[in-house]
């Protein structure tokens, strides 16, 4: 159980790692997460599952370059057993079918996406998707985005949400997915909120537990307290307080 | 059940041992005092505060038990731990029989020995008591059997080893071809896995995190309950034959159906009661407001370096610990631990109301704890940059009794005080753990599962439940007598079951 049966790299500071684990495998619905500890003696870390295959009973999940993050790549090998993975946690995406999407990701937020673009167009959505170039971090992924959407537009960080805001003002749209750092989804959910287009956000909290014990993961959506690891980790994105979450998240960088 | 754990009062040995002293003889010896740390020293570790009796304190104290023909003591423990039965072992100097005596009855005598509240439980019905005395140290010499047999292995030669040995072990088998699932390794979980075990039932327990012991593991700190100890009270289990499965989140890795599915007969559900309640008070989110669970988490399993760069270690911070319970005190003895400027326990009744063992209170007042009694955060505030600056704290008066027995506070009007604080560790109860996917059993409004309070059998065949899921936020001791008592009704049900197949 969790042995690392894979390690892709796509570039220096991120790779695919495929983990055996035919419980969470078989359970596996696009917008799940996992939480990880890559030693006995260390942090427990979510990410999101990239997919699963339930034949051979492995998931995959991306570690993406990130603060903290790096150094684990430099850790783990094919062949050796993590000795901690948890999940599937978190509530699944809701994917209306032959619906038409816009997904939006930014930086490591482009990761939790990958799945759910993946899914949207196994459901026969209408999929596109903006992202931005941010450096070359996630050239990496662009091919696998590609291969699912109908229209990939990368734009560089600037002009990220005017592309964006252009994109949700001219297209019709169903939907907007978004995941990426706090400003940006705040900035998308009042665009898309003053156009009246349903958006939802993926956040991506620090967690502990991930079982809803600590607290550490708390959002106000909707003027509730929200725990991200139970309720979450996807959200209404026009209800999500950003000011509040932006503020706690300088407490963790 | 339980008058079958009970030793025979009459054996020869305790005879001759009773008649060895005049019971005069006996309540002249004043009560043992339990050696501890000095606070100056201990609040620079994280070492356990209280050191244990020796072997020549724990043999004294054990002379002052009078061996009642029909001892208090034993009713007023939850899990009715023979206790005059391992006392005067002790007495004897065969202390693995004394360890052997309490395994009859409970999983956990090294934990309860350490934070059971003894002074309401079994020592509240000491017989000392009536004589205007302070009752035999039960906890602390629980704490000495299980401490002495954790010790004894490798030391100590032959037979005394073989027999300290023999009672670690207990006649592991299993008889029927029936196994359980439990869900939750906290006290009840253990509890009940033992005496299953014990009955002969396959047991596996399924836990959601990578440790296991629950709140034992997750919640008290070292220095009230070293880690190690939990372990090894673990490690009894596991020879035995109690399985253990961590990482399994039972209603998402795994659904209640597929328990079932995969053989388990009945299911125990201990999932305990540890979602943070939160005070809901304006400024809660800012950076350097969190929960007692939070802290807590981080300091016992994780390590400091998790707190990150921005910090909120408590060291040179005035760290403010809102709540009265034992995990407030916990959450700022480790404050102090931590190198805290301040450590503040802010509790909005008084000093006499707290629910807190009075052994915490005492240790946290010596240990330089500020006790802000009567105060009432109502809002934290940010400073410029918008982390945690300050808390206003409204000054409350006790009025009249309200329906849990202690006076109710209420606000002084315009008594408000602004402290300067870096931390505030939220410690306001504690909401249920709900299983997740559990359909067809009835629970509460809170989210608690409602069961049969002498069998614990849920409204759904086959499962039962106990601890703080059913009773709500309480002791490890009453989690632990649920357990058994689910156990002896779940294997009642089966024994029946299997009587009528066999006719």
């Amino acid at each position: 159980m969790n042995e690392i049966l894979k390690i892709e790299p796509y570039s220096e500071k991120t790779a695919r790692v495929r983990i055996l684990n035919p419980v969470i495998a078989a359970k596996y619905e696009p917008g799940h997460f996992v939480i990880v500890k890559f030693r006995t003696d260390g942090h427990r870390i979510p990410f999101s599952i990239i997919d699963a295959n339930r034949e051979e009973g492995s998931i995959d999940i991306i570690i993406h370059r990130a603060d903290g993050l790096d150094e684990i790549l430099s850790m783990i090998e094919v062949g050796e057993s993590l000795p901690d993975l948890l999940g599937p946690l978190g509530h699944p995406a809701v994917i209306e079918p032959e619906s038409r999407i816009l997904f939006f990701g930014d930086g490591a937020g482009v990761v939790p996406l990958l799945p759910l673009i993946r899914a949207a167009k196994e459901k026969g959505c209408k999929v596109k998707a903006v992202l931005s170039e941010q450096s070359s971090r996630t050239q990496c992924l662009l091919n696998e985005i590609q291969r699912d959407c109908d229209a990939v537009v990368t734009v560089s960080d600037d002009n990220m949400l005017e592309s964006a805001i252009n994109f949700v003002a001219t297209e019709p749209i169903d939907k907007v997915l978004m995941s990426g750092p706090t400003l940006m989804m705040k900035r998308l959910a009042n665009e898309t909120k003053e156009r009246g287009i349903p958006a939802e956000c993926i956040l991506n909290m620090l967690m502990i537990d991930g079982i809803g014990l600590c607290g550490i993961c708390r959002v106000i959506v909707g003027g509730e307290r929200k725990q991200t690891c139970t309720d979450g980790p996807i959200f209404d994105a026009h209800q999500v307080d950003f000011d509040q979450m932006f503020n706690r998240q300088r407490l963790f960088v | 059940m339980n008058q079958n754990f009970k030793t025979d009062r009459s054996v020869e040995w305790r005879v001759e041992l009773r008649a060895a002293m005049t019971p005069k003889e006996r309540t002249a010896i004043p009560r043992v005092k339990m050696p501890e740390l000095d606070a100056d020293y201990r609040v620079r570790t994280q070492r356990e505060v209280n050191e244990g009796l020796s072997l020549e304190q724990a043999v004294l104290e054990a002379t002052r038990c009078l061996d009642c023909p029909d001892p208090g003591c034993i009713k007023g423990c939850p899990v009715h731990n023979d206790i005059p039965g391992f006392i005067k072992n002790i007495e004897r100097r065969e202390y693995p029989e004394a360890i052997k005596v309490l395994n009859r009855t409970t999983v956990l005598p090294a934990v309860c020995g350490r934070v059971c509240p003894q002074e309401n439980q079994c020592e509240a019905s000491c017989i000392y008591n009536k004589m205007k005395k302070e009752p035999v140290a039960i906890g602390h010499l629980e704490r000495f059997a299980a401490d002495f047999e954790r010790q004894i292995t490798g030391y100590v030669p032959s037979e005394r080893r073989k027999a300290a040995e023999e009672s670690q072990t207990d006649t592991p088998r299993q008889f029927y071809p029936i196994k359980v699932a439990v869900v939750g390794s906290g006290p009840s979980g253990l509890a009940f896995a033992g005496d299953m075990c014990r009955r002969g039932y396959g047991v596996t327990v399924f836990e959601a995190l990578s440790q296991f012991g629950g709140v034992l593991k997750y919640g008290i700190p070292e220095f009230c309950l070293p880690n190690e100890i939990v372990d090894h009270e673990i490690g009894k289990l596991r020879k035995m034959g109690v399985e253990f499965r961590k990482d399994a989140l039972v209603g998402a890795t795994y659904t209640y159906r597929e328990l079932f599915e995969q053989g388990f007969k009945g299911i125990y559900i201990a999932t305990g009661a540890g979602k943070p309640r939160f005070m809901g008070i304006p400024g809660e989110n800012l950076p350097g407001v969190m929960t007692a669970n939070e802290y807590l988490i981080r300091l016992n399993c994780l390590g400091p370096s998790i707190f990150g760069t921005n910090g909120v270690l408590p060291e040179g911070k005035r760290v403010a610990v809102i709540g009265g319970g034992n995990t407030a005190i916990d959450a700022v003895r480790f404050a102090v631990r931590m190198g805290a400027e301040r450590a503040m326990l802010v509790y909005r009744r008084g000093l006499d109301e707290m629910p807190a063992r009075a052994e915490e209170i005492r240790h946290a007042r010596e240990e330089g704890v500020e006790f802000m009694m009567l105060s009432n955060p109502v809002e934290y505030l940010a400073d410029e940059r918008g982390y945690l600056r300050a808390m206003r704290v409204q000054k409350m008066e006790l009025g009249e009794p309200d329906e849990s027995g202690r006076r109710s506070p209420r606000p002084i009007e315009g008594a408000i005080e602004e402290i300067e604080v870096d931390l505030v560790v939220e410690s306001v109860g504690y909401l249920p753990n709900t299983p997740i996917k559990l359909e067809g059993v009835a629970m509460n409004r809170k989210g608690e599962i409602v069961v049969d309070e002498t069998s614990m059998k849920s409204s759904a065949s086959a499962i039962y439940a106990g601890g703080d899921i059913v009773r709500g936020p309480a002791t490890v001791i009453l989690a632990m007598g649920d357990g058994r008592r689910a156990a002896a009704s779940m294997a009642a049900a089966f024994e029946k079951a299997m009587g009528e197949i066999r006719i």
